[in-house]
């Protein structure tokens, strides 16, 4: 939904944790945004960054991690704009937003609950202390918010512990936990990883769904491209803490254009497609170690020598809001069509 | 729930048994039996036993029949009567020497679990979620301390303390003006005065352990997922720690007050002999010692009872906190 002012606005967002051994730049100078009621979704691999990107919008980094540099601008209800960056994770401002208009759902939801509480009280009391409603009240919307995201007879199950439940009704549990002050972000964080392949649909179906009828802006973290192409209004491809490619959904899997993403699209398994699947050649560096110049340069098949492993690309935009970070597209490429 | 409680129950009834049979065995170790030892102790003070008495008291305890039979005859008349035999070195029903003594056993062993877990439980929470400052350091050190220094020791340095600087001799329950005196708020200064040094020791040995507990559990549970959701749900820290991870570490430190209670016991008998105050403790030493075994036998099936008992409350407790356990 592009031209719509954004609900979130992420600017060159920096976190790093500080150790004896050095700083991990796990997120440096992630910058995109989200519309109202828009589905983002933030691929890449493992260590890329996706979560602390999504810790540091909630403001529940942990030590030693902390947002070095950037802003996170944050369009509340009441049409304020606050840089999430600026405020007390751990302060009042903070926790008024969190968990009331920005709400996040995780990975596990067999740890991510509480083991000896009731799904009911876990769900009521997000109600309590935002909308300052009574238990019995706060419980009334509980089992609303369970109907809502589709738990069979929710009243009555109430006073159930996770326990007790399925995977996927846990899911849906912590689903319902998140939408019970109506936030206008959701952040769900891998939200089916750890679910089998039907459920997985089921709780995909049910979070697009949502976001739709909620008018919800739904910012999903994610693997799997597959998904990417179901779901997603935009997408952001993160590679060692840095936005590689970013862009409209539809354009992106039409034509992408870092070497990286085009590399992920190559892993996607296609049904019926003869031969074996491809991997990205390589393995992520680690985060102490990174290359100089572009961070996918020690993989990249189109890496060009004396370039891409000295100097770091420039965000290169497009029209139709697409962004790459790479060579290919930037002054080299522009020099090059010049002189050829 | 129910069900858990009764089939813990169950459990307990032949751990019992167990016990009273070692027990029995115990009483059984001296050489010769009872009334052997009775004669003996008689005449060595100049006295004589009737035969008529001798006799009565053999077909009581029915040291003429086999070892099971009298095995059945002392327990009945326990479990059924309430009857643990007569000492022989007192002259007295078992039951009514015990019975104080145990009950002011029970009195310091709670007041000891009670101050053990309001001071360490808050310290450790404490030091989980501070860790490495200054203050969880200090506790640590403290911990430290109390694990190291032996009870006995730091027994006799509170009473030389006390000695010192109250001029207050120790020994007993009360000082003698209060002796015979009816209860007043005096009565009961004086009593705290001669109770005090045998809670601050036990209460300060089991504080060392169950700060270390909690600290380490809090510091498990801090990490968990559950409690991140939690913070994502917009809780203030100190709703967020004490509502989640408090009350999820809470239940190892439920299961170690279970079991600290014979720890606690068996502590107690040795500073309870140092000061001299009426336990059972410094009882059951001197029982032994005059091979007064129906007395020795009494108090240590009691305190295996009660050591028993602890240990289903504690689980009882556990199935409280823990619909896991609950409904398992
Ligand atoms: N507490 C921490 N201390 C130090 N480094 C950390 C910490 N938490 C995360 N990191 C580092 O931050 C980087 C990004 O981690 P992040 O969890 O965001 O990755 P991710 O993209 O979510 O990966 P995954 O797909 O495995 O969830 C990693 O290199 C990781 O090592
Ligand atoms: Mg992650």
């Amino acid at each position: 939904m592009p031209g719509m002012a954004p609900i979130l606005q992420v600017e060159n967002l920096k976190t790093h944790f500080a150790s004896r051994e050095g700083v991990v730049k796990a997120v440096d100078g992630v910058s995109f945004a989200i519309g109202a009621g828009e589905t983002l979704c933030v691929v890449g691999e493992s260590g890329s960054g996706k979560s602390i990107t999504a810790r540091s919008i909630m403001g529940i980094l942990q030590k030693p991690g902390r947002i070095a540099a950037g802003q996170i601008l944050f369009r509340k209800k009441d049409g304020a704009v606050v840089d999430l960056a600026a405020l007390a994770p751990k302060g009042p401002e903070f926790r008024a937003i969190r968990g009331s208009e920005i709400a996040m759902v995780f990975q596990e939801p067999m740890s991510a609950l509480s083991p000896v509480h009731t799904i009911g009280s876990q769900i009521a009391e997000s109600a309590e202390i935002h909308m300052g409603l009574s238990r019995r009240a706060a419980m009334d919307r509980a089992a609303e918010v369970l109907d809502r995201v589709g738990f069979p007879n929710a009243r009555q199950r109430l006073d159930a512990y996770a326990f007790q439940l399925s995977g996927g009704m846990r899911q849906r549990v912590a689903i319902a936990m998140a939408l019970t002050c109506e936030p206008s972000l959701l952040i769900a964080d891998e939200p089916t990883t750890a679910l089998d392949v039907t459920t997985q649909a089921v709780i995909l179906d049910l979070l697009a769904d949502l976001s739709d009828t909620l008018d919800m802006a739904l910012l999903f973290i994610t693997h799997d491209l597959g998904v990417v192409a179901q779901i997603a209004d935009s997408v952001v491809v993160m590679y060692l803490g840095e936005v590689a490619e970013r862009g409209p959904a539809d354009t992106l899997f039409a034509a992408p254009r870092h070497p990286y993403t085009r590399g992920l699209m190559r892993c996607i398994p296609e049904v019926g497609r003869a031969g074996t699947m491809e991997t990205i050649p390589g393995i992520v560096p680690h985060p102490l170690n990174r290359p100089a110049g572009c961070p996918f340069n020690t993989r990249c098949p189109e890496a060009i020598a004396g370039l891409c492993d000295v100097a770091e690309p420039p965000l290169t935009s497009f029209a139709g809001d697409g962004a790459v970070a790479c060579h290919l597209y930037g002054e080299y490429a522009r020099g090059r069509a010049v002189h050829g | 729930m129910v069900a858990y409680i009764l089939r813990r129950v169950l459990i307990m009834a032949p751990t019992m048994v167990l016990i009273s049979v070692i027990v029995f065995a115990v009483i059984q170790l001296p050489p010769g039996d009872y009334l052997d030892t009775l004669v003996a102790q008689m005449a060595s003070q100049g006295d004589r036993v009737d035969d008529a008495q001798l006799a009565a008291l053999r077909a009581r305890y029915g040291l003429d029949q086999p070892l099971l039979v009298q095995y059945f005859r002392w327990i009945s008349g326990i479990v059924l009567h309430g009857d643990f035999g007569q000492s022989f070195e007192w002259n007295k029903p078992i039951a009514d020497l015990i019975m104080p003594r145990i009950g002011l056993t029970l009195a310091i062993a709670s007041v000891v679990l009670f101050l053990t877990s309001i001071i360490a439980i808050p310290i450790g929470v404490y030091s989980a979620v501070r860790q490495y400052s200054i203050g969880d350091h200090l506790a640590t050190l403290f911990g430290f301390i109390g694990l190291a220094v032996p009870n006995v020791l730091l027994t006799l340095g509170l009473l030389y303390i006390t000695f010192i600087t109250f001029g207050l001799e120790p020994g007993g329950l009360f000082s003698r003006e209060y002796q015979n005196a009816p209860w007043s708020l005096g009565k009961v200064g004086d009593l705290v005065a001669h109770l005090w040094i045998p809670v601050v020791v036990l209460t300060l040995a089991g504080t060392a352990e169950v700060i270390r507990v909690m600290r380490a559990t809090m510091l498990d549970e801090l990490v968990k997922p559950y409690v991140e959701t939690a913070r994502a749900k917009g809780l203030s820290e100190v709703r967020l720690i004490t509502r989640y991870p408090v009350r999820l570490a809470l239940n190892p430190i439920v299961s170690k007050l279970g079991w600290m209670m014979p720890i606690i016991l068996s502590s107690e008998a040795i500073v309870s002999v140092i000061v001299d105050i009426p336990t059972t403790g410094p009882l059951l030493l001197r029982a032994l010692l005059a091979q007064d075994m129906y007395l020795a036998g009494a108090i240590i099936l009691m305190l295996a009872f009660i050591t028993v008992v602890g240990t289903l409350v504690s689980d009882v407790l556990l199935a409280v906190l823990d619909p896991r356990i609950r409904y398992a």
